[in-house]
């Protein structure tokens, strides 16, 4: 099948689809449906969606099924899940619908209506291509109803079935690939050892395959690498350079296994500048997958799903950000608004106290929330979905869903946001307070609620040296000690039915997000934004790239699997033809290192950027990655710009 | 312990030798190049900077000096340099950054400790430290202290000098350096002279000898519209180029008139008044012309 990618890539966005007829049929089939379980109205409407949704298909296209209809979030799933493709490679829709029949659960009945309806949308789907002339994709889906895919362009198409599904199921976020390398890997070395298959195709697939993900707007993270690394492996990353477009969103995993080539790869196709693929450190992140009890074999096969978050593939339901979210700036300004006398001797017994507060809010916040009915019911009970469970392997063996319980690991997510903002404001503190006890701390406190009329005082907090991000020792010293009291603290307790929290530092977009958010005593005034990941804040001045990373490292970035987000930006001007490569790869060594988790580059020129804001038609083509995911940085949120623009 | 004066230590730099490097910016240089963007490296000793755009007038400095160095005068902040002792009072009461002291004295280890913060990004990348200024040359000792103490961390070593000093110093300095950097301003020595205030041939002399002894140097080579954007003096870039053998690049580095602002707040008068950045295409018709002449590297810096 001849394969003509740039008119596949023009018909991406060309082609509409009609959103409103999918909102009919969940309106119809799901939220009117009052006769059936939560469970099994959830699987009544996937079969309305296989026997109604209009199907479209693009001329030429070798994967069939369209996803343009997931734009708007419904939120009927969780999402952030990593398919457990290997099983479903292996057994097929048969063979899954075996196993489904010998369960007893009330759960599996469900399982069941949804995998019927998978199988009669694919049937659909294979009658109206080969109306159209789509022999081959047409010939591949029907072949897929009954036996497990042979071929690799055969296997694509059920990956890409699957992932439509999950979306149809609940239109949610951060359905993720895994590790496509791993398991597509069988079925393209045999299709390559029968002579079937030349490199320059499975390019071409993998490339159709890629504008797929771009029907969609969300991110869809796919992991090559750590100790899978192949052939296609490669093709993976070539590809990503090569189409530079914004989906899926690529993370390479830098391992032991990891070889000089492989990497140079990965950062050929960064230095394209999308932004993509990013980085993943398993020196750092499979120790913290074991720390919160993953199995060493399970923790070793991690994919990336949503944005940074490391889950063990196909037998975890992660629920990245169930628990809500934990700003640390709030945390500080409600501890500086109770402590208005002088009671401290010296900073470290006003760090004692903070601390105690912290533990305080964080224990009546957001452990009794994960306690509570409240989650059980909103995590756990309010969406159970069918089709996701049945892709998550260890779900179909208990015969449980993996809202109920049912994945081997279920892991509540807690988000933590604003680490490099609180540092610099409880160093401002020591320095200004205790140490050259220029201001007492009540009149900082008064002046900051004030959002700082005092303007010579907030130019001292402002503008103070060594804040985070300069590689300053005693910043790194107590940037380590904040993120180790904040790992105990939600090591401390475990929480109800094995559920295991797991931590990460960053809120997705939420350091834009920040009207309301008040002044802090680093002299950041209202509304501006505040650290992001466990990257310093944008008005810590004296930062290099080099000083960020080595400053980053001394978070404990083991001890948060739920992800540590590094993102940076380099200058296109700066890096030379000849060195850009070098000095990319050397950053991402270096700061592996010395133990970070994460990195993500952005390559374009401030000027570049303000140019693309200001004229956006010409600049539609400039891709960026912000918070885990690519987009077009002119279609993005001017704030958003914004943050682009200013941050290193 | 050689201590010295130094005015910057900047972290990723990778435009001055290989990898990944730390610069470190020593204060004082024996030429006056007309086209200078570091001015503040020019005199050794540590200089205050005044930024008028900054200033509030809030007369926090006014207090603070002991010397009576700052004054008002139809509204304007005057500084009397003669006064200055760089005593640095006034700027630590400046909450507006508008007054800053540039230059400060550090003891070779102390510069060394910093450098090495970024050791782990020199391993990754082959980079090291580079000593920039001002002419490192011209704080001989604590340069050679820095460098002593940099081999001795295995440390990748680059200098870049204008190749005015003793001979006898290159001499025992060489070894321990990797690359040098070395500038070739002018070839006709007498306007080497009115452009930078020095004859040239003491510099040629020194890069020769460096040469014989083969120390491996980059020669770097400013190109200022209207003082040596000349095809002779490219071809003498070529020319010298020519009679080197352990010459491993050449460097274009075209003007920017980023000095301009900085004499503004030295008190210092801009000797160029009217050059821009020059375009994209006559830089690299510069490089073309000089590429053309010799089969060593031409790139832009």
């Amino acid at each position: 099948m001849k394969i003509n990618l740039d008119f596949l890539k023009k018909n991406v966005e060309n082609v509409t689809e009609d959103i409103e007829a999918y909102k009919a049929i969940a309106k119809k089939n799901y939220f009117d449906n009052e006769n059936s379980s939560e469970i099994m109205r959830k699987a009544e409407f996937l079969t309305a969606f296989a026997r109604e949704m209009p199907i479209v298909l693009t001329d030429g296209e070798p994967i069939i099924g369209s996803m343009r209809f997931s734009r708007k979030f419904l939120n009927l799933n969780k999402g952030h899940i990593t398919v457990d493709y290997r099983m479903l490679l292996r057994e097929g829709i048969a063979g899954v619908k075996e196993r489904i029949s010998h369960l007893k659960t009330p759960d599996g009945a469900a399982f069941s209506v949804a995998l019927d309806a998978f199988s009669e949308f694919i049937a659909r789907l294979a009658d109206a291509a080969e109306g159209k002339g789509l022999t081959e994709p047409a010939k591949n889906c029907r072949e897929l109803l009954s036996a497990p895919p042979k071929s690799f362009h055969s296997a694509l198409q059920l990956v890409w079935l699957v992932h439509l599904f999950l979306h149809a199921e609940g239109s949610a976020s951060g359905v993720s690939f895994g590790r496509f390398d791993l398991y597509m890997y069988p079925f393209y070395k045999r299709d390559v050892e029968l002579e079937i298959l030349a490199a320059e195709d499975a390019e071409k697939l993998i490339g159709a395959f890629f504008l797929k993900c771009c029907e969609a707007d969300e991110s869809q993270n796919l992991t090559v690498g750590g100790d899978s690394e192949n052939e296609l492996s490669f093709l993976i990353l070539k590809v990503c350079g090569e189409l530079a477009v914004k989906q899926p969103s690529v993370s390479v995993r830098v391992g032991k296994a990891t070889s000089q080539s492989f990497f140079s790869a990965a950062v050929k196709a960064l230095t394209v500048g999308t932004g993509n693929p990013c980085f993943f450190n398993d020196r750092v992140i499979i120790p913290a997958l074991k720390r919160i009890g993953i199995e060493d074999v399970d923790a070793e096969n991690y994919g990336i799903v949503g944005c940074y978050e490391a889950n063990p593939e196909g037998c975890c339901f992660g629920t990245t950000s169930s628990a809500g979210f934990f700003y640390l700036h709030d945390v500080l300004t409600e501890f500086l608004g109770r402590v208005r006398e002088e009671s401290y001797a010296d900073f470290s017994t006003f760090l004692v106290a903070f601390k105690s507060f912290f533990k305080k809010k964080y224990n009546g916040e957001i452990l009794a929330y994960l306690r509570s009915d409240r989650w059980e019911h909103r995590v756990m009970g309010e969406c159970p979905s069918p089709f996701e469970s049945l892709c998550i392997g260890s779900c179909l063996e208990s015969g449980v869903c993996a809202e109920h319980g049912g994945a081997k690991y279920t892991l509540a997510g807690i988000n933590i946001l604003g680490i490099g903002t609180l540092t610099d404001s409880l160093y401002v503190i020591k320095k200004l307070v205790f140490e050259l006890k220029e201001y007492s701390l009540s009149y900082l406190v008064e002046n900051m609620s004030e959002n700082f009329s005092d303007e010579a005082l907030y130019l001292k907090c402002r503008n103070m040296r060594g804040k985070f991000g300069t590689d300053d020792p005693e910043t790194n010293q107590l940037v380590r000690e904040l993120s180790l009291f904040i790992s105990e603290l939600l090591d401390a307790e475990r929480l109800h039915d094995g559920v295991v929290s797991n931590g990460g530092l960053f809120v997705f977009l939420h350091d834009v997000d920040s009207e309301s958010y008040p002044a802090t005593p680093d002299g950041r005034r209202r509304g501006e934004r505040i650290s992001y990941g466990i990257a310093p804040s944008d008005i810590a001045l004296g930062k290099t790239l080099t000083s960020v990373l080595s400053s980053s490292s001394n978070i404990a970035n083991d001890r948060f699997a739920n992800g540590c987000p590094m993102q940076i930006r380099l200058s296109r001007t700066e890096l030379s033809a000849d060195n850009a490569e070098l000095i990319l790869a050397s950053l991402i060594k270096g700061y592996f290192a010395r133990g970070g988790f994460h990195i993500q580059i952005n390559i374009a020129d401030t000027e570049e950027l303000i140019e693309a804001k200001k004229n956006p038609d010409l600049h539609d083509d400039l891709i960026v990655r912000i918070s885990g995911y690519s987009d077009h940085f002119t279609r993005l949120r001017e704030d958003i710009q914004d943050a682009l623009i200013e941050r290193i | 312990m050689a201590s010295g004066t130094i005015f910057n230590i900047q972290k990723f730099s990778i435009n001055d030798g290989p990898g990944i490097r730390t610069t470190v910016f020593m204060k004082g240089c024996p030429l006056s190049c007309i086209w200078c963007h570091n001015p503040e490296s020019k005199r050794k000793a540590p200089e205050i900077m005044y930024d008028k755009s900054k200033c509030k007038m809030c007369g926090r400095c006014f207090e603070a000096c002991k010397k009576n160095a700052h004054s008002v005068n139809c509204d304007l902040h005057i500084i009397d340099r003669s006064l200055c002792i760089e005593c640095g009072e006034c700027v630590k009461e400046c909450v507006f950054g508008a007054l800053e002291i540039t230059g400060k004295t550090m003891c070779a280890e102390d510069v060394i400790k910093e450098v090495m913060r970024d050791k782990v990004f020199y391993d990754t990348s082959g980079g090291g430290m580079t000593l920039s200024g001002g002419e490192p040359m011209m704080q001989f000792d604590f340069a050679f202290e820095l460098l002593t103490l940099a081999k001795a961390e295995r440390l990748h070593t680059c200098m870049e000098t204008c190749g005015f000093a003793p001979s006898e110093q290159y001499m025992k300095i060489a070894p321990l350096v990797d690359i040098f950097l070395f500038d070739y301003k002018e070839t006709d020595s007498n306007l080497h002279r009115e452009f930078t205030g020095v004859q040239n041939e003491v510099i040629i002399e020194n890069l020769k000898l460096l040469d014989s002894i083969g120390a491996k140097t980059i020669l770097r080579c400013p190109i200022i519209p209207t003082c040596n954007d000349r095809d002779e003096h490219f071809e003498g870039i070529a020319r010298i180029a020519s009679e080197l053998k352990n010459l491993l690049e050449i460097n274009i580095e075209p003007y920017h008139p980023l000095g301009k602002g900085k004499c503004e707040l030295l008190g210092r008068d801009y000797r160029l008044s009217d050059l821009g950045f020059p375009s994209d295409e006559t830089v690299s018709g510069w490089i073309d012309k000089i590429q053309s002449k010799t089969p060593i590297i031409v790139k832009k810096a």
